[in-house]
């Protein structure tokens, strides 16, 4: 009777091998590209959020009229003991004002608001908290971007209705979707890039010590290193 | 490793390739399951601790490979799938072992891999396998004779 199995065992698959090592290589290889592809996904989905969970959908909100007039008023930089024009800035077009970024603080939403030159030639930017709008508070800070800015030219800003927050904003001129920031203190951050512009909170009294460009593949795309 | 891999596979290809169809229930389902399989060894390479031979770890994902190809191949198509339909043409009662039967089975008799090597490759102790493949044997036996009488 065990012969007889076996003979019907022998029977049972006649499966002949075709020996393909190569697509057995090729078959890893993509394989391993799908799973990067996904973890790239995955971590668009998971990290993007966590490390800027901050930033909520801002862009493109139309700014109310006051930040318009804001617009207005920092087309121009007076030296506040002559009040003499020392510089004029590139008029930006109000008409076209709208918000780029947001982010919630422990005072409030601080928002960047940006608005192209009427030239074509460039972005002005406004940054204030939300709060100060209204509460007859200085006005929040801002500037235009020039032909001949640095790849990522960062501003701080302090203001003394806000006392925790320094703020670390600007521009990029490449392709980059977040800055890796590096503070004198040795901490690290990252933060969106919206539109070539950039908007942090960091602790009063930080400053940038470094910064990297990341484009959306995370290569470095530009780098930026304090001076002294 | 990679060589060592590339070495097994040229060397018992014809095997892997039988038992896998027999798992999958399909010859084409099985060839996938080994290039499939051999494909993941390559990758999770590392992972290989070296509990056992090589061997018996690609057997491991060979017959877990094989195993998902004949639930996918059985989910598709509502007919029986070749090596069940062979089975019936032959008179061989599969249908009255467990799938742990025909596993076993399967590797003793189309790989003719040791109780040690089986027993590794489908996670089970040495005696289960030797309990599992005489309990299968018994109940193809028993059939086979009724049939004959």
């Amino acid at each position: 009777m065990d012969a007889y199995l076996d003979g019907l065992l022998d029977e049972l698959v006649t499966a002949e091998p075709r020996e393909a090592w190569s697509d057995v290589l090729h078959r890893a290889r993509r394989s391993r590209r799908r799973y990067m592809a996904l973890a790239a996904l995955v971590g668009a989905l998971v990290l993007a959020p966590a490390a800027w969970a901050a930033v909520n959908a801002f862009e493109g909100t139309p700014a109310p009229q006051v930040i318009q007039q804001h617009f207005g008023y920092h087309m121009v930089v007076i030296d506040p003991l002559t009040g003499a024009i020392v510089d004029l800035l590139p008029a930006a077009d109000a008409s076209k004002v709208h918000g780029v970024l947001q982010l919630d603080t422990s005072d409030g939403p601080l928002d960047l608001w940006a608005a192209p030159e009427t030239d074509g030639s460039g972005t002005c930017w406004f940054v204030d908290w939300e709060s100060d709008l209204s509460g007859g508070h200085q006005i929040g800070h801002g500037s235009c971007t020039q032909g001949t800015d640095a790849a990522i030219a960062p501003q701080t800003y302090s203001d003394a209705n806000h006392p925790a927050y320094t703020v670390l904003v600007g521009s990029v001129t490449g392709a980059e979707t977040s800055l890796d920031v590096t503070l004198t203190d040795g901490s690290t951050t990252t933060l969106p890039v919206v539109e070539h512009l950039f908007l942090g909170a960091v602790p009063s009294g930080s400053e940038p010590a470094s910064i990297t460009g990341l484009d959306a593949n995370g290569d470095v795309v530009a780098s930026w290193t304090a001076a002294g | 490793m990679v060589d060592e891999l590339e070495a097994l596979y040229r060397e018992r290809l014809p095997e892997f390739t039988r038992a896998a169809a027999a798992i999958a229930g399909d010859p084409e389902a099985g060839r996938d399951a080994v290039q499939d399989a051999f494909a993941k060894a390559l990758r999770k390479r590392r992972r290989f601790r070296g509990e056992g031979s090589i061997e018996a770890w690609v057997w491991r994902i060979v017959v877990n490979a094989a195993r998902d190809a004949g639930r996918r191949r059985r989910r598709r198509v509502a007919a029986p799938v070749p090596v069940e339909a062979r089975a019936q043409e032959l008179g061989l009662p599969l249908e009255l072992l467990t799938e742990r039967q025909r596993e076993v089975l399967f590797l003793h008799y189309f790989a003719d891999l040791d109780y040690t090597t089986i027993a590794l490759g489908l996670g089970i102790s040495t005696g289960t396998v030797g309990a599992t493949l005489s309990a299968a044997r018994e109940t193809l036996r028993g059939a086979l004779t009724k049939e004959a009488c």
